[in-house]
């Protein structure tokens, strides 16, 4: 046995992962319609603050100079 | 005389992957799903059998499909719960891979340990093997397949990996839930990690 294994295959399609687990390419697409959802929705957070916090403390602070 | 079934075609893509399955090895089992989808290899394991079919017939039919094994070491100790036994089935099926790689000389098998020098102690038939040692991390882990594979077109990195590993944590719990699930350790569930490391694994290739 050799101390590595050089894969010379290429990268698996999803029909072809489908086919080796031997299920249907529905579940493969049903599967990356739960990773899509994810990137759709909106971040609710960025930096740890809530999304527009920091805008809104910024105008609260500029009305008050004003 | 029954007719025997036609020999499958080796799977060129398949691992045979042979770990615990228990909440503390969550990460890793995650870890391992992420890494080899990144090398462009597709995880085999016990947990796709069914109960209705012979438990042992079908390992050893797994495990002559792939053409990889690795086999984690990492529970060699006894159970918490009583009674307290050690669990033997990593190290069994690692003794049904190394008998059938023995005999064909087409499969390649690899041993992984959390703990340095245990394996030396725990089955010292080994000894002379390259046992890697990942230390029950998941940059470990990478590392450790990154040292047993190697791809001669595109060699992905840790970091890669580390973002599939991202993928499938963040999204366990959705997929859980729709499997009905309540742990990782199902057939449907482990399916369903395998084809969403695969489809982030073709977005890192898309450059997206």
């Amino acid at each position: 046995m050799s101390r590595y294994a050089t894969i010379k295959t290429p990268f698996p399609t999803l029909a072809e992962t489908a086919d080796v687990l031997g299920v249907s390419v529905a579940q493969a697409q049903r599967i990356e319609r739960i990773l899509n959802e994810r990137t759709r929705g909106r971040r609710l957070k960025t930096n740890g603050r809530l999304r527009k916090r920091v805008a809104r403390h910024a105008a609260k602070r500029a009305s008050k100079k004003a | 005389m029954p007719r025997r079934e036609p020999r499958r075609k080796r799977e060129r893509y398949s691992v045979f992957l042979n770990m615990p399955y228990d909440s503390a090895f969550e990460n890793l089992y995650l870890a391992y799903i992420a890494g080899l989808s990144a090398f462009g290899l597709i995880p085999r394991a016990t947990l796709e059998i069914p109960t209705s079919r012979r438990r042992l017939e079908r390992i050893l039919s797994l495990i002559e499909d792939c053409t990889y094994s690795i086999h984690d070491l990492s529970r060699v100790q006894l159970d918490r719960q009583a009674p307290r036994v050690p669990r033997f089935n990593m190290p069994f099926e690692l003794g049904l891979a190394v008998a059938h790689a023995f005999i064909h000389r087409q499969t390649s098998w690899y041993v992984c340990e959390t703990v340095r020098y245990r394996a030396n102690k725990s089955l010292s038939d080994l000894d002379g093997t390259d046992v890697r040692i990942h230390g029950g991390t998941i940059r470990g882990l990478f590392g450790a397949l990154c040292d047993v594979f190697v791809r001669g077109t595109r060699q992905p990195s840790v970091q890669e990996m580390n973002r599939i590993y991202r993928v499938l944590r963040r999204n366990l719990p959705r997929i859980m839930r729709q499997a009905g699930a309540r742990n990782p350790y199902g057939a449907r569930v482990f399916q369903d990690l395998i084809f969403a490391a695969r489809s982030e694994q073709l977005r890192l290739l898309r450059g997206k």
